[in-house]
């Protein structure tokens, strides 16, 4: 009986020795053959000539390589630029807090600088730099309050400025806090003149919008706009001399007793940073 | 049936071309699949020793030509392993795609120490822990990533060329 099935495959070489263990030692002999005649540079010329037929290919090959490449590299790249994105961002991010660090920086010593001139050109008076940690924002800036209190000498009654001007006066302190109530709230009250006119009294009044007026100011006075407003030591409150604000506005009439004068104060109260507590002067108690 | 001389030959360049002369400018500098090997690899297990030692040969002198390196060295290092890979011939699980995955991996890794051996054997520097590191180890696993499709290209042309032979009883 005959059947067909399938077999060993037919080799690709015909007379070829049935032994595999033949067949490696006579391709390790071809091996080590191209080797020894390679090194002997026996095999110079065919390679030279291989290489020179094959390198045409091989540069087509290589530019396919490079081609594809570039689409592969493409999408790392976007990758790439993604982390970098971030990365500079988050520079970027900290570059602006570090410059929004030096210019408080900056306006910090700025104002100090201008505290310790201050002092400098008033040897006589006792100062003690402070600094305004919050505002009463509910009273319409009605209070401030300071990093200083008893421990550092500071009382009720104390006279706060700044180096521009006044800036109101003590009411409440703990150990190391202090409560300020600022001249623009409208039960604040401060005695003062025209600097240049010191017959010129008056009292500066906070409004409910912030402002100054000066009321009370007599009729007989001469008042202009742009005169400076002082605090006069009456009443013993304040000490005298201390700058308030510049007049605005007069309005006098005929028919009242005493001029009205608008002032625009020298602080910025909005913007209380640095303070000064004038630790020298109590208040008077009548 | 015999396998037509073209169909070796055209494979192993096109493999030698591809692994010497595409993938390092796709970027594949220290790690890449070795073509040539793994399709020699599979058809030592497909067909054994007789038929993947010509391959070998003819793929290692390819591979030394393309990389410029002294001629027999790679073919030195494909023949062993060809022969080393074709006791999977033997073994019933041939025709899974498995048996030859797992083959490609070892006959990779045997392939990068042989060669390097080899090159040593030419005074050049070898990195041994480096290398097999970061490319020997790589390279075997890419490979191993690609044995199951050039598997089943191969065990197509060799059922094709597979001879059918009468048996008396």
């Amino acid at each position: 009986m005959r059947v067909l099935r399938a077999g060993t495959p037919a080799s690709g070489v015909s007379g070829a020795p049935a032994n595999p263990l033949m067949w490696l030692a006579l391709f390790v002999v071809l091996s080590v053959g191209a080797t020894v005649a390679d090194s002997q540079r026996l095999l110079d010329g065919p390679r030279q000539l291989v290489l020179r037929v094959l390198a045409p290919v091989q540069a087509g090959v290589s530019r396919v390589g490079h081609s594809l490449s570039g689409v592969t590299s493409g999408w790392s790249e976007v990758s790439q630029l993604r982390e970098e994105n971030a990365a500079l961002r988050r520079t970027v991010e900290e570059l602006l807090q570090e410059t929004v660090n030096l210019r408080a920086a900056e306006l910090e010593n700025r104002e100090l600088r201008e505290q310790l001139r201050y002092a400098r050109a008033n040897p006589s008076r006792t100062l003690v730099p402070a600094e305004v940690i919050g505002l009463d924002s509910s009273a319409l800036l009605g209070y401030a309050t300071l990093n200083r209190g008893t421990e550092a000498g500071v009382q009720i009654g104390m006279t706060v400025q700044t180096t521009g001007g006044l800036i109101g006066r003590v009411v409440a302190g703990t150990a190391t806090t202090s409560r300020v109530l600022l001249i623009n709230h409208p039960s604040s009250a401060v005695n003062a003149r025209i600097q240049n006119n010191p017959g010129a009294t008056g009292q500066v009044l906070g409004q409910a919008d912030g402002r100054l007026v000066m009321r009370y100011i007599p009729q007989a006075e001469t008042v202009r706009v742009n005169d400076v407003v002082v605090t006069s030591g009456l009443g013993g409150a304040f000490p005298p001399n201390v700058p308030i604000g510049r007049v605005a506005h007069v309005e006098t009439r005929d028919v009242d007793l005493f001029q009205r004068a608008v002032v625009e104060p020298f602080v910025n109260f909005g913007r209380l940073g640095h303070v000064i507590v004038d630790t020298g002067f109590l208040p008077t108690k009548l | 049936m015999r396998t037509p001389w073209w169909f070796p030959a055209g494979l192993l360049f096109l493999a030698a071309l591809l692994q010497s002369t595409l993938l390092p400018t796709m970027g594949m500098i220290r790690a890449r699949p070795e073509l040539v090997v793994t399709a020699v690899v599979i058809w030592a297990v497909l067909r054994g020793a007789r038929e993947a030692l010509p391959w070998a040969f003819g793929g290692g002198l390819l591979l030394d030509v393309f990389s410029q390196m002294p001629l027999g060295t790679a073919a030195l290092a494909l023949v062993l392993v060809a022969f080393c890979s074709s006791v999977g011939e033997a073994s019933v699980f041939r025709t899974n795609f498995l048996l030859p995955t797992v083959i490609v991996f070892w006959a990779s890794v045997l392939y990068g120490v042989l060669y390097l051996f080899l090159l040593r054997t030419h005074q050049l520097p070898v990195d041994w822990l480096g290398t097999l590191r970061h490319s020997v180890v790589p390279s075997a696993i890419l490979s191993t990533l690609l044995a199951p499709p050039i598997y089943w290209l191969l065990s197509r042309v060799e059922r094709r060329t597979r001879a059918i032979v009468p048996v008396e009883f």
